[in-house]
């Protein structure tokens, strides 16, 4: 296995496909400046259809800057996004959900005294027609019917009693909800930020098995995990970080869990 | 669980029973149930008002001193302005307007404490009041109509009563079966989350402030249609009373949300406890002291609620 710690990144398979079929989501060179700090240095990515791209690094390596980036929290130094080959920018969530971008953050982002449905829907509630902000009619049942529809087309099974709030539900069962929801949006591109970091084993087993249901439809992932059985379990490709610039986008086929915890560290790969 | 859900009622039902049997003759008559109904009138729109502000979660100082000087104002408008009396009702409501921009603009935009930021407009606007009045009450000399508003009534019903209703359905409407109620309460709930889902979360409190301004403007007008004159601190005691049947209404039916159907039970709660008071002949002091004592019980049922929910 050659050595990867030369500057260049160690690249296989991505660029094959790549001039075979267009990408969904291209980012091309991306810097990031925070002050003096760069954060992010050149790092491209190109992320397919169907693809679940496990991005990996030490705390500081660049890995969330680059989600936000992509998710419209931050804005570029320099570089260029490509959606379905379209140059956008994304300026802010709100961009990004247009474009299909959801984000599942950490923390779910769930209202706690909200429903299921209320969950789903807030901010882009279903209503009645001829009415918009600020006083459009919700259409609760159907939104609840559209909330339950998409929990049963992945076999997320929580409770659906009427006007049970998600803050009477499990760690896993929240977080099946908050993936449920980004699933049900997000038509490009579902960025998820440490998905099972705050489960336990068995709610962990159960979410692995939910995004696995979640790639099995189409959908396009990247995450962002620590945890490298995760990691393993989970994704197609891997994509490692350190201190801002792209040291490795590898198949999980043509490499091993010991030579990505190398490229992590910085210490060369040994066979 | 159960207090969370029940306490208030069960306040409400026990303040009945025990001024009942203290005053079977006087407290228990359809009369005098049909005056408290009227009596809490301008109390529960103020308070309506006031649960918007809550919701999307912040709080309002600034709506008895609002109240007090639409009261003012309305009567000035009319018996030195001669303005029609439709006509002083809407500049006094527009007044609740701007009063409810600039609240909102202060706590969102400038990103002041909503508690520090209307203690200061309230304070402001007493100041407009004696600017205005000079700290006398005007008397309503002319556009004698307007005691109408508080004096009519439509197929036996009091007109304050048919208002108050009027207020609590259209909110109750706004704030369970529209948008912006949904983002008022997501904005209340988590304000950071609600910002990234994509509400606006700026727009949602400073409509609240709105609402309140509006609500608080109009009770300031239906006490000096009640009263038949301008006083200039009609409106003062509003405040605390306001607090008092939000927090009570949190308790009520919902595990400390704030509410509309909650404030009416609380501003009912608050309504029984001083009719109970004055028909037992109860000094001032006593019903000073069931103010405050009442605003107590009702923060810490809202409070033993809330944590009750989260289990």
């Amino acid at each position: 296995m050659p050595a990867t710690d030369n500057g260049a990144p160690r690249t296989t398979g991505g660029h094959d496909r790549a001039t075979r079929d267009q990408p969904l989501v291209r980012a091309r060179a991306i810097q990031k400046w925070f002050g003096h700090v760069h954060a992010l240095d050149d790092v491209s990515l190109d992320i397919h259809e169907g693809e679940t791209v496990g991005l990996v690094g030490d705390n500081g390596a660049g890995k969330s800057t680059l989600i936000k980036i992509l998710s419209g929290v931050y804005q570029p130094s320099a570089g260029e996004i490509r959606v379905r080959g379209e140059r956008v920018t994304i300026a802010n969530p709100n961009a990004a959900r247009r474009l299909g971008i959801e984000t599942v953050y950490q923390d779910l982002a769930l209202i706690d005294r909200f429903t299921i449905a209320e969950n789903f829907f807030l901010g882009r509630e279903m209503v009645s027609k001829g009415l918009s902000w600020p006083i459009g009619f919700l259409r609760k049942r159907a939104m609840r019917e559209a909330a339950h529809a998409a929990l049963d087309n992945l076999h997320v099974h929580v409770s659906r009693a009427r006007g049970l709030t998600v803050s009477r539900m499990s760690g896993g069962q929240r977080q099946a909800i908050a993936l449920a929801r980004g699933a049900f949006w997000g038509r490009s591109l579902l960025l998820l930020d440490e998905p099972t970091a705050a489960l336990g084993v068995a709610e962990s087993r159960e979410v692995l098995g939910l995004i696995e249901r979640m790639t099995a439809h189409g959908l396009a992932m990247v995450v962002v995990t620590h945890n490298l059985e995760h990691l393993w379990t989970i994704c197609s490709r891997i994509v490692v970080l350190r201190r801002g610039r792209k040291v490795a986008d590898v198949l999980k086929s043509e490499t091993t869990p010991h030579e990505v915890v190398s490229l992590i560290t910085g210490a060369s790969a040994h066979q | 669980m159960f207090f969370g859900t029940y306490g208030t009622l069960i306040v409400l039902v026990g303040m009945v029973v025990v001024f009942w049997v203290a005053s079977p003759s006087a407290f228990g008559t359809l009369e005098n149930f049909r005056n408290i109904l009227a009596d809490m009138a301008p109390g529960a729109v103020i308070a309506a008002g006031l649960t918007m502000v809550l919701v999307a979660g912040d709080f309002d100082l600034s709506v008895g001193y609002q109240a007090s000087f639409a009261g003012v104002l309305v009567v000035g408008l009319l018996a030195r302005q001669h303005y029609p009396i439709p006509v002083a009702i809407l500049t006094v409501l527009g007044l609740g307007v701007v009063f409810g921009i600039v609240n909102g603009l202060i706590v969102t935009k400038l990103g002041v404490n909503a508690f520090i930021a209307t203690l200061g407009t309230g304070t402001l606007i007493i100041g407009l009041n004696y600017a205005y009045s000079g700290g006398v009450p005007i008397q309503l000399s002319s556009g004698r109509g307007l005691t109408r508003i508080g004096l009519g009534s439509l197929a036996g019903v009091p007109y304050p009563i048919l208002i108050m209703v009027g207020v609590l359905l259209v909110l109750w409407v706004l704030l369970n079966l529209t948008t912006l109620g949904q983002h008022m309460k997501a904005t209340g709930n988590n304000i950071d989350v609600a910002r990234r889902l994509g509400v606006r979360v700026d727009g949602a409190r400073i409509t609240a402030f709105v609402l309140a301004g509006v609500c608080a403007t109009g009770t300031g007008i239906m006490l000096s249609a009640i009263l038949g004159n301008g006083d200039t601190t009609a409106g003062d005691v509003y405040l605390l009373q306001s607090y008092a049947a939000a927090f009570l209404g949190s308790a009520a039916l919902r595990d400390g949300e704030f509410h509309i159907l909650g404030t009416a039970v609380g501003i009912l709660t608050v309504a029984v406890g001083y009719n109970g008071l004055a028909i037992l002949g109860a000094p001032t002091f006593a019903q000073y002291a069931f103010a405050g004592g009442l605003l107590v019980v009702a923060v810490a049922l809202s409070t033993l609620s809330r944590r009750y929910a989260r289990d």
